[in-house]
């Protein structure tokens, strides 16, 4: 499990430069009240930060395709894995 | 400076290369017969690069989505239209650059250009569904209705002065309707570019924001261009007084025949927007000048809070 703050953190962090920070933090909130998930929370559980990685990558498929979709997503799981890491 | 930095400075020169001529005869440095020489070639030149560029990478981007996303087939109607825009301008570039002849109107290009406004209109809508579609908070559905309202109602405010004067000329049916056609088409891609602004606004800082605003911003300066510069009635004093100026204003040479398919003075000065430029042939009948003498909402500090 992750701290909610540090993963939507680094979630918003690594969309800026697609989505800019306003829309990163905004899609971020909107996607996580549509998922259950509470932004203030500690911890946010292994399977939802998967649900919310998903929302985003259906999203960003309509701005930048599948492939860097993916790839996006791919790059926000390994901040994720080197910031819980260190 | 990174790879993207040189290449957005790269475009903002070249863009302001192709501007300065233009804008320096507005400060009343013409330059003369030179200057005349360079606006005709660098207008119709950077038109035509800049054009094409833009569908070639409106077609690249199409290769890039999977056949099932939605922005393929949007960005495919965009490669369409600036294609057949493109194949416009050179049409005019032909008769303008090539030929030095001013371009007759109605001719073939005025048939790409008209052609290519429900290409640009099936673009910009499918992009607006196409966004609809990713769950982003980008606006309500009345938001983006109430904002096409207003821009149409907008659009009707400009198009009647506009096109009252236009209607009242009496002209050969192509005329006309190609004289009515053009600003009213680009009132109508006003609507889904507003919409459009709306939502990439929300965007602003990312990417898809300086794509989005970087093509409706082009597609407003072209609309604003075409409606400033709009067919007016033929008597000289409704002409803006740029229009009256007299004086010699087409360097290249005209062959007696074609100067009965002048038109004012500004359809024919060279570098002149294509679309509106090349198209705004008025018939002899408008008693133009004789061009002889005339011439998303979140917290901005960072906090977590819905």
């Amino acid at each position: 499990m992750v701290k909610t703050k540090d993963a939507l953190d680094t979630i918003v962090r690594m969309l800026s430069p697609y989505l800019g920070e306003t829309m990163a933090r905004a899609a971020t909130l909107a996607h996580c009240q549509k998922l259950g998930i509470v932004v203030d929370g500690t911890e946010i559980k292994t399977e939802q930060l998967d649900a919310l990685l998903r929302k985003f990558a259906q999203g960003l498929n309509i701005f930048v395709g599948r492939e860097k979709a993916a790839a996006v997503v791919g790059e926000i799981q390994a901040a994720m894995a080197a910031r819980s890491g260190s | 400076m990174t790879r993207q930095t040189r290449t957005d400075a790269a475009f903002v020169l070249a863009a302001a290369a192709a501007v300065a001529p233009f804008a320096l005869q507005l400060t009343g440095l013409s330059g003369g017969a030179v200057g005349e020489e360079i606006r005709l070639y660098v207008g119709n030149l950077s038109k035509l690069l800049f054009i094409g560029l833009a569908a070639l990478s409106a077609i690249r981007s199409a290769a890039r989505f999977e056949s099932d996303n939605p922005m393929r087939g949007t960005w495919r109607m965009m490669a369409a239209g600036l294609l057949s825009f493109t194949a416009g301008q050179a049409t005019l570039a032909v008769y303008q650059a090539l030929l030095r002849l001013p371009s007759p109107f109605p001719s073939l290009a005025d048939a790409f250009f008209v052609a290519s406004y429900p290409f640009l209109l099936a673009a910009l809508v499918g992009a607006i569904r196409a966004y609809r579609e990713t769950g982003y908070p980008i606006g309500t559905a009345r938001e983006r209705v109430a904002t096409a309202g207003a821009m149409a109602a907008l659009a009707a405010l400009i198009a009647y002065p506009t096109l009252k004067p236009v209607v009242s000329v009496p002209a050969p049916p192509l005329e006309m309707f190609l004289n009515v056609a053009y600003p009213v088409l680009d009132l109508a891609v006003l609507v889904p570019v507003a919409v459009l602004l709306r939502i990439a606004v929300r965007f602003r800082g990312g990417q898809v924001w300086k794509v989005w605003a970087g093509l409706l911003t082009g597609f407003l300066l072209m609309c604003a261009g075409d409606i400033l510069f709009a067919p007016r009635p033929a008597h000289p004093h409704h002409l803006h007084p740029g229009l009256r100026r007299p004086g010699p204003r087409r360097p290249w040479p005209v062959p007696p025949a074609r100067r009965l398919r002048l038109s004012a003075p500004t359809a024919n000065r060279p570098g002149r927007r294509p679309s509106s430029a090349g198209r705004r042939r008025a018939s002899p009948r408008r008693a133009w000048p004789a061009p002889s003498r005339s011439a998303a909402k979140g917290s901005a500090d960072g906090r977590w809070c819905a």
